[in-house]
């Protein structure tokens, strides 16, 4: 009975692979299978939303906010019903779904901002309408905003996120963290893409409503030219196109169909160029 | 290659010990096997996906076992012993261990 | 805007995955080399899995030896497993971290049995549990012991 010992060769339990060229090609296989994935759902869940009846989405908005109607003041109202001549002045230029009207409101705040919810409502904020010089100007934000209405985005993005976060809700509850922290990059990315998008089909249906209406597209870079005195957010991570884009697709559209990109200005009515300020 | 958990070969003596060898290997299940299994879960019984996917990783720890004991020249693996152990949440370990020896 | 926190944090892992893997590779080498060594060393030291001692080995004295380690993968290691979790099967990255602590456990074993003067280990078994099991699916850390009777001639 003897003991003898031997040398064992590396490499019996232990395998010889590259820990790095795992990481890439997992890495990359998950990337690719998440957005194939994800982008899917997305343009799914959207498309499924757009076709949905407007009835459900105007019962939506119906049930979500109870009628708020406190007691407005004459100024307030005549700004809303100048607001709601021109959304309709231009919705005519549109093609809105059978069902959904267009409501607009004035929204007392200093922002610079405007937007297009469920149910066809309308909110523009006096910090916009303060930086209008004229109509023309006005009128591009807010067939822009009618735009969005009219191929129902607002729906079109609940129905999209709702689908993308059921799935990485299912997925992540019982994924390693690893996989979490390596998704929520490209998911952003591929919201702020979808995102982009349709501001830009709005921007292009928008446009032809004001081409409609006034027969020329004066002033209608207007909008974006205030939003360039502030910094703006790299591209890829924004929710909107690059300012500066914006304007330079507007000059190509224009040239595409023959628009004249001067005119006459038409001055903006006076409780659109006052608006009311609540009392501080 | 004689395999066994006996101590001794029956009727063979030992002629020389060669020491311990092991195989191992560490197996993960896939998310989809895990949805699956939720589900198995709430009606119970066997869980079909992991049972195969343990015995596949146990028969890998031992070939890796008996590849060690052939490399130390060894004709037989004796004392033969199986550990499984969960090393991450969802991956186990399968370790095969046993006495490498030569027997006339 | 929000999503520059996310790329924010896209950032730090890529750094800690850099870290991880640098570093890690560098003490996992350090550790084989260290292994190596003492495997040549203690080699002599044999050590069976069988329970009964050849009747005619001198045996003074029995002992019982052990050896235990509790060792650890690297940031980058473990992020690949868990990638790897995701699709199933053999997981690459951990197969060392296992193999270094078994080997690591036997040594330290080994070396308790020299000390004693002992010229063989009988009746060897292992044991490996998980220490912590980390956050969500992520590998802790590992404990891997190894004990016997160390078999004094």
């Amino acid at each position: 009975m003897e003991f003898k010992n031997v040398k064992l060769p590396e490499g019996i339990n232990v395998s010889a692979h590259s820990p790095l060229a795992d990481f890439f090609i997992l890495s990359a296989g998950i990337l690719a299978g998440f957005a194939a994935l994800a982008a899917g759902l997305l343009f799914f869940g959207a498309a499924l939303a757009r076709h949905a009846p407007v009835s459900w989405e105007n019962a939506l908005v119906a049930a979500l906010f109870e009628n708020q109607e406190s007691a407005v003041d004459s100024r307030t109202a005549e700004t809303t019903g100048e607001l709601q001549t021109l959304a309709d002045r231009l919705s005519a230029h549109i093609d809105l779904p059978e069902g959904l009207v267009v409501t607009v409101h004035y929204w007392d705040d200093a922002q610079i901002n405007a937007f297009a919810t469920l149910g066809g409502h309308i909110f523009i904020a006096r910090g916009l309408l303060e930086r209008m010089p004229n109509e023309n100007a006005l009128a591009m934000v807010m067939s822009h905003e009618i735009a969005h209405v009219a191929h129902r985005d607002p729906a079109a993005a609940l129905g999209g996120v709702l689908l993308l976060q059921l799935l990485l809700a299912v997925t992540l509850d019982s994924a390693p963290t690893s996989l979490e922290r390596l998704i929520t990059g490209p998911n952003a990315l591929l919201l702020s893409g979808f995102s982009r998008e349709t501001e830009r089909q709005a921007d292009k249906i928008g446009l032809h409503a004001v081409a409609a209406l006034y027969g020329h597209v004066a002033e209608a870079g207007r909008i974006f030219e205030v939003f360039l005195e502030q910094p703006e957010p790299p591209k890829l991570l924004s929710t909107h196109p690059l300012s500066r884009d914006r304007i330079d697709g507007i000059a190509a559209l224009a040239r595409t169909e023959g628009w004249a990109l001067d005119g006459p200005r038409t001055p903006l009515a006076p409780a659109l160029a006052d608006p009311p300020a609540a009392a501080r | 290659m004689i395999t066994s958990t006996l101590e001794t070969v029956p009727g063979r003596a030992i002629t020389t010990h060669l020491g311990i060898v092991q195989g191992s290997t560490v197996r993960a299940k896939h998310i989809g096997r895990d949805i699956a299994a939720s589900f198995k879960n709430i009606v119970g019984g066997e869980l079909k996906g992991y049972s195969e996917l343990l015995s596949e990783a146990r028969r890998e720890a031992f070939e890796r076992m008996v590849q060690q004991a052939e490399a130390k020249g060894a004709n037989a693996v004796l004392n033969v012993r199986f550990t499984t152990s969960s090393v991450a949440q969802g991956a186990s370990e399968i370790l095969a261990y046993g006495s490498a020896v030569v027997v006339e | 805007m929000q999503y520059l926190s996310e790329f924010a944090n896209l950032l730090i892992l890529l750094l800690l995955l850099l870290a991880g893997y640098g570093a890690g590779r560098l003490a996992e080498r350090r550790h084989y080399k260290s292994i190596l060594r003492r495997e040549d060393e203690l080699g002599d030291l044999i050590i069976v899995v069988s329970k009964t001692l050849p009747p005619t080995m001198p045996a003074s004295d029995t002992r019982l030896v052990m050896g235990n380690v509790v060792v650890s993968v690297d940031y980058f290691k473990r992020f690949v497993a868990q990638l790897r979790m995701v699709f199933g099967g053999r997981v690459h990255t951990y197969e060392s971290l296992l193999d270094r602590g078994r080997r690591e456990a036997l040594l330290r074993m080994q070396k308790q049995a020299r000390a004693l003067g002992a010229a063989a280990i009988f009746n060897t078994r292992f044991e490996t549990s998980s220490i912590s099991k980390g956050g969500k699916n992520s590998i802790g850390s590992v404990e891997v012991l190894a004990y016997g009777t160390a078999v004094v001639p």
